[in-house]
């Protein structure tokens, strides 16, 4: 692996890049299964998307704005002020599927539907190390929406697909129950009600660190509702996705050869 | 929630659900904007929703306050959380065993 301190992401070539592409195929491939329709989504995602989805309350200090230097402002805000509603708007997407909610937003869904989609996401982390956490990284995510049911068989029969897909390029981690990493405080109580409810497990690389891998989130009908998504009874549709970090796949794969 | 501070554990498992009754009904729902809803032992209290987010942080600081002893992340929980006769059945007792 090619590292350069100045990289949000190692550049990949030879072996490196073909283990990324090997394990987003085999995920790709767990996602056509289920019968996913797969798109290709812009780096970017609007602010406005985002805000809908309530991921500026949530995790501001993960969120990275696009400025523009010719900016008719003279003095543009920076830090948390950026992050200001008025200010900018776009984003670099910090993950995959709240393209596909503000896709389909204001939409009746007259049957369950699964996407999947390759795309890079960008986190302000504090600190990196590449291949187990960076600025700029690579998911391969399976959205399903639909009603309740439906959501909850895709979720379980996720999990066992990625263990297995896991197991075949010679990863063996376990599934752990988990939280978002919420910024304020206040958010203490979703973290500690999605942790029992199980409404996100991870697939950790049984390390120290509990480092994930990839993640099952239940979401019950929060992205229904933030954009306005319906079943056809009118009522706001569930969601779930599977989430599947290819930067970690591929480096833990690749350390676990050697 | 000073309405807690006083409450503790009791002699008996059976005053340990009385009194996670009596906060859940009282102090917690009353805080919550929680209606007239009657609980008991076996009320699922999170999948319906009758706990939500900020709720869980109340009943997790008055579980915390009657035994005397936090409540490790490992024990959080629907094995231990689901109800309250599952709540008292894991942390009366092990308040009691020490």
């Amino acid at each position: 692996m090619i590292v350069r301190w100045q990289e949000s992401r190692p550049t990949r070539a030879g072996e490196d890049l073909r283990a990324l592409d090997d394990v987003d195929r085999r995920i790709r491939s767990l996602a056509m299964s289920f019968g996913a329709r797969e798109v290709q989504y812009p780096v970017l995602i609007s602010r406005e998307a985002l805000e809908r989805a309530e991921y500026r309350e949530a995790f501001p200090h993960l969120l990275m704005t696009v400025c523009h230097p010719a900016s008719s402002d003279p003095q543009p805000p920076t830090g948390y002020a950026a992050l200001g509603t008025d200010h900018g708007a776009w984003c670099l997407s910090p993950a995959v599927c709240y393209h596909t909610y503000a896709q389909v937003a204001g939409q009746e869904l007259d049957a369950p539907s699964v996407v999947t989609a390759r795309g890079r996401c960008f986190r302000a982390e504090g600190e990196t190390t590449p291949g187990v956490r960076q600025i700029e990284f690579e998911m391969r995510e399976v959205v399903c929406l639909g009603p309740a049911g439906t959501i909850e068989m895709f979720a379980n029969a996720a999990q066992s697909a990625v263990e297995m897909v896991a197991a075949e390029i010679g990863l063996q981690g376990v599934w752990q129950a988990a939280e978002d990493p919420f910024f304020l405080p206040a958010a203490s109580g979703k973290a500690l009600l999605q942790r029992l409810l199980k409404l996100k497990v991870e697939y950790q690389w049984p390390g120290p660190g509990g480092l994930a891998l990839a993640s099952v989130n239940r979401h019950g009908t929060f992205f229904g509702r933030r954009f306005n998504i319906t079943t056809p009874d009118g009522q706001p549709v569930h969601s779930a996705c599977v989430a599947v970090g290819l930067d970690r796949w591929a480096h833990h794969a690749v350390v676990g050869r050697e | 929630m000073s309405e807690t501070l006083t409450v503790r554990i009791g002699e008996t498992r059976e005053e340990f659900v009385h009194a996670l009754i009596d906060f859940i009904q009282g102090p917690l729902f009353a805080r919550h904007g929680v209606g007239a809803e009657r609980i008991d032992a076996f009320t699922p209290l999170f999948e319906t929703g009758i706990i939500d987010s900020l709720g869980i942080i109340d009943l997790l600081a008055f579980v915390e306050r009657t035994t005397g002893a936090p409540v490790p992340m490992r024990m959080v929980d629907m094995r231990f959380f689901g109800t309250i006769d599952r709540i008292a059945h894991t942390f009366w007792n092990e308040a009691r065993t020490g």
